[in-house]
């Protein structure tokens, strides 16, 4: 699943990526309440650990993510800065009850990290519903929208890189 | 043009249950399994579940909204697709309908008990009328009252806007009355930041107030604050019926108003507020504004995936208080 994730990276972001080791999530991110993560915490551990010399940094955790005012969330990233966070959590077709499907799994992952290191590019959430930056609040909207940028997307994302 | 009698409700339903069985959103369901988290002890829930989900409400507990005939006797369900010929409710034609000619008729008995003449009580007249031609009008606003039930309701992103109302864009309402006063209100985005309503205290009726005073203070649970004016004027009314039953505001936040301005300059507050598309595309601003928070730790970030908690006590204190800062008159 990481190296699926890497090629995806350096496909889409004509780079280098590296996985680098494995963190702990800070245990004050969870919320007993909600039987959820707080994104945010996890986020500034994710920027505690990134080398002076990485460029963008995502975090994939397998944990639920939340933020206050959303029910879950599948990512968050700092925009037009370095770090990112993804969880596979709500990716997984067994949380939905169904049978394992890792490819399934690996393009969603896909998605959602081209979509989160998008915003680290500054790119924003698009209104085009097939742009990987569109925003998904369900894992259909998830699956609708492609694993690559719209063309408008794509000129601005040009320039930044 | 559409009836008026062409109506909109939210309702909800049991997904799970082999029937469609509809229950209008204000039905006291509260100690029902479908809410209170016990769900999982649903004999229907267990028959199609798989596993539980991280909410008290049940996954299978689904809303919707519903279209009906206000006019015919029975609540009678309308197709969400009525571009069909048979349905005459939106477009002119509604007038051709039998239902909407025997109210037509009721309301013109009482038009000419008044000397009134039933050709200016078209549905939605008022709506034209609203240069306030009401003070030198014979017909003693006979035209509101026939129309009082045709609400134009919009929903960006889940969260309900009534078209023809005037928007503060700290998330209240405003209706301009035929007498040049404005009714104030909580819109459906600022009811859902603050959670359920549990009290509220209203100023006394004559009081002027300066845009920026306090106006009023709202009680949530153990969550108390106090919004401020967005105009200057005097209050000439305020709604006794909520401080007797506040729950009716947790209902329906635009049935329900707070205060009754007279404007120290209508015009100019006007002019300060959204109104119609202005409306719809303001509300949908501040809907991604929700999702693009700003936590001044890391940054401004963006957050993919989710709806917005119903349930605003899973908020903090903190995140509370910066949602009501950021998004009320506070």
């Amino acid at each position: 699943m990481l190296e699926y994730s890497q090629d995806k990276i350096e496909e889409t972001f004509f780079c280098t990526a590296k996985i680098m080791d494995s963190i702990e999530v800070p245990k004050t991110a969870l919320n007993a309440e909600r039987k959820q993560y707080l994104s945010t915490s996890i986020l500034k551990a994710v920027i505690r650990h990134t080398p002076d010399d990485t460029e963008k940094i995502v975090g994939i955790t397998s944990v639920d993510l939340f933020v206050p005012v959303l029910t879950f969330i599948f990512g968050q990233a700092q925009l037009d800065g370095k770090a990112a966070v993804v969880s596979i959590h709500r990716l997984d077709q067994k949380f939905y009850g169904l049978p394992e499907d890792v490819d399934l799994l690996g393009l969603r992952l896909g998605k959602e990290i081209v979509h989160e290191l998008g915003h680290t590019y500054g790119l924003v959430h698009c209104v085009d519903g097939n742009c990987v930056m569109h925003f998904s609040n369900s894992i259909m909207q998830v699956d609708i929208k492609e694993d690559k940028f719209c063309e408008t997307c794509t000129r601005e994302i040009t320039e930044k890189l | 043009m559409k009836c008026p009698y062409f109506e909109e409700e939210i309702v909800r339903f049991c997904e799970a249950y082999p029937i469609r069985k509809e229950i209008p959103y204000d039905s006291n369901i509260s100690n029902s399994l479908c809410l209170d988290g016990n769900y999982t002890k649903c004999s229907e829930f267990q028959k199609v579940a798989r596993r539980a989900s991280d909410s008290k409400k049940c996954p299978f507990l689904k809303e919707v909204v519903m279209r009906y005939c206000s006019a015919y006797p029975v609540k009678k369900g309308i197709p969400f697709d009525i571009s069909d010929n048979d349905y005459l409710c939106k477009g002119d034609n509604f007038v051709k309908c039998d239902e909407y000619q025997k109210k037509f008729k009721e309301g013109e008995g009482k038009m000419e008990k008044l000397h009134g003449d039933a050709k200016y009580f078209q549905p939605n007249f008022w709506k034209v009328c609203r240069p306030r031609l009401c003070p030198n009008c014979p017909y003693e606003g006979m035209c509101v009252a026939a129309s009082k039930m045709a609400r134009d309701v919009e929903f960006i992103d889940g969260f309900m806007l009534i078209n023809g109302f005037y928007y503060y864009d700290k998330h209240l309402w405003f209706d301009l009355g035929r007498d040049d006063t404005l009714r104030m209100g909580l819109d459906d985005f600022g009811k859902k930041i603050l959670g359920e309503i549990t009290g509220i205290e209203l100023p006394e009726k004559s009081k002027s107030v300066d845009a920026g005073e306090v106006l009023l203070r709202i009680i949530c649970g153990d969550r108390d604050l106090k919004l401020r004016s967005p105009i200057a004027g005097e209050v000439k009314r305020t709604n006794s019926k909520l401080e007797k039953d506040i729950s009716l505001i947790n209902e329906d936040p635009y049935e329900q108003w707070m205060i009754r301005f007279a404007p120290a300059d209508l015009e100019e507050n006007l002019k300060g507020f959204y109104y119609g598309e202005e409306a719809q595309k303001w509300l949908e601003r501040d809907v991604d504004r929700l999702r693009y928070r700003v936590e001044s730790e890391v940054g401004v970030t963006v957050a993919d995936g989710g709806a917005f908690v119903q349930t605003v006590d899973k908020i903090d204190e903190s995140e509370w208080e910066n949602l009501v800062k950021e998004f009320l008159p506070v």
